[in-house]
């Protein structure tokens, strides 16, 4: 196992009520990545957010930890990484609660560094005839937009709209559904048929013997 | 009750294992066409009983019903829990397959030796009997909640906080199983006086 899981921290901070409320339900967690930002969630599978304080770790994939954290009002961690690699979130809610949740590489995008940021737009734009020829100083009414900024206005933007969908998404994955009940009543009847079939068999082996 | 995946120590999870199988196959030795119904009621029950949640101040904590099963199955509450556990570890996501045999283990086991230890009083009428039913069904959910504690203490956590949190957080749970236990002793002396005898013949 290359992942190791951490120990019990700020358990001390741990509210009766919290625990209480991390016993009953499974706990869920999901991760959005805004370009090297990584937004985690964490609640619980019947829609209840993890309460503030819970300790969340960021760890580096050969397990050493990277970062620490605690949740926000809305069960919610925000990590800034400088490293596209795979990361995962560890949230641990108490009493063996734990969620772990997995970034991948590619879905990280690091920030230009400043020196390139404030180049690259001027640089990009260069390419068109219309940014070319229109540099702010004169008076044509163009105005340069930085790509950089702008990719990163539109993300934030979308990652807005997106967050409660998504916890929507998590919430109704892993909610009990009523398919999943009955089935597993059908299993325990099935398992219940097998044993009395065996029962039978035996008592009928038995029954021959003597 | 449920403890997840990967996050006990291997130690832990070998014990665990090793106690379910053990108590699995005392039960099984048990298991007979008569008992083989109630088994199978009682399994279903408990595996449903996890989705019903008692609202409890802001929050609510589930039902186990173990000290039920402990009463009215014995040593077979070890294959009803199991099979039912496992059940929940594949559709709920309750726990998981690595860590059943401990969870198992955790449930089942204060059940089944709290019941046997009361056998002898929690057949008279009258105070003693329904004194005896309480303790069985109150103090199976808590020892459950020690068990639990205990397994995170031997994988390295902290006991005693952990402990005291969730003995106190089982409480209300305690009280309710604790009268539930007491409720079915009842109906099951009105209703099959000799079931009792059935269950705990050796």
């Amino acid at each position: 196992m290359i992942w190791h899981v951490p120990i019990l921290r700020g358990l001390v901070a741990c509210l009766a009520f919290a625990v209480s409320a991390a016993w009953a339900h499974n706990v869920v967690g999901s991760v959005f990545v805004d370009g090297n930002r990584l937004e985690g969630a964490f609640g619980f599978s019947n829609g209840d957010l993890a309460p503030a304080g819970m300790p969340v770790e960021l760890l580096a994939p050969d397990g050493s930890l990277v970062a620490e954290a605690v949740t926000d009002e809305q069960g919610g961690v925000v990590f800034q990484v400088s490293e596209a690699r795979a990361y995962r979130l560890v949230a641990d809610l108490g009493q063996g609660h734990v969620s772990t949740v997995d970034v991948v590489a590619d879905d990280i995008a690091l920030p230009q560094p400043a020196s390139e940021t404030t180049a690259e737009p001027t640089a990009a734009f260069a390419a068109t005839p219309v940014a070319a020829a229109a540099p702010l100083s004169s008076e044509t009414a163009y105005v340069l937009i930085d790509p950089v900024a702008l990719d990163a206005a539109v993300s934030r933007a979308v990652a807005a709209q997106v967050k409660p969908l998504r916890r929507e998404l998590v919430a109704m994955q892993s909610a009990t559904r009523w398919s999943d009940i009955l089935g597993g009543l059908g299993v325990i009847l099935g398992v219940c048929g097998a044993a009395a079939l065996w029962l039978a068999r035996r008592e009928r082996a038995a029954g021959g013997d003597s | 009750m449920h403890v997840v995946d990967g996050v006990l120590s291997a130690p832990v999870l070998l014990a665990g294992a090793g106690a379910t199988l053990a108590g699995t196959a005392v039960g099984l030795r048990a298991l007979d066409h008569r008992n083989l119904p109630v088994t199978g009621v009682l399994s279903a029950t408990f595996f449903v009983a996890s989705l019903i949640h008692v609202p409890i101040g802001p929050s609510s904590v589930h039902l186990v019903l173990s000290g039920l099963l402990g009463l009215l199955l014995g040593w077979l509450a070890f294959p009803a829990v199991l099979v039912a556990a496992a059940l929940q570890a594949v559709f709920f996501g309750y726990g998981g397959l690595f860590v059943l045999g401990v969870n198992v283990a955790n449930v089942a086991l204060p059940a089944v030796l709290l019941a046997a230890a009361l056998r002898p009083w929690i057949w008279r009428e009258g105070p003693v009997g329904t004194a005896c039913a309480f303790t069985l069904g109150a103090g199976s959910v808590l020892a459950t909640s020690l068990l639990v504690a205990l397994s995170l203490a031997l994988s390295g956590e902290a006991f005693w906080l952990p402990a005291k949190l969730t003995v106190v957080s089982h409480l209300p749970v305690a009280l309710i199983e604790g009268f539930l236990c007491v409720g079915a002793l009842a109906l099951v002396r009105r209703v099959r006086p000799g079931f009792l005898a059935e269950v705990w013949q050796p």
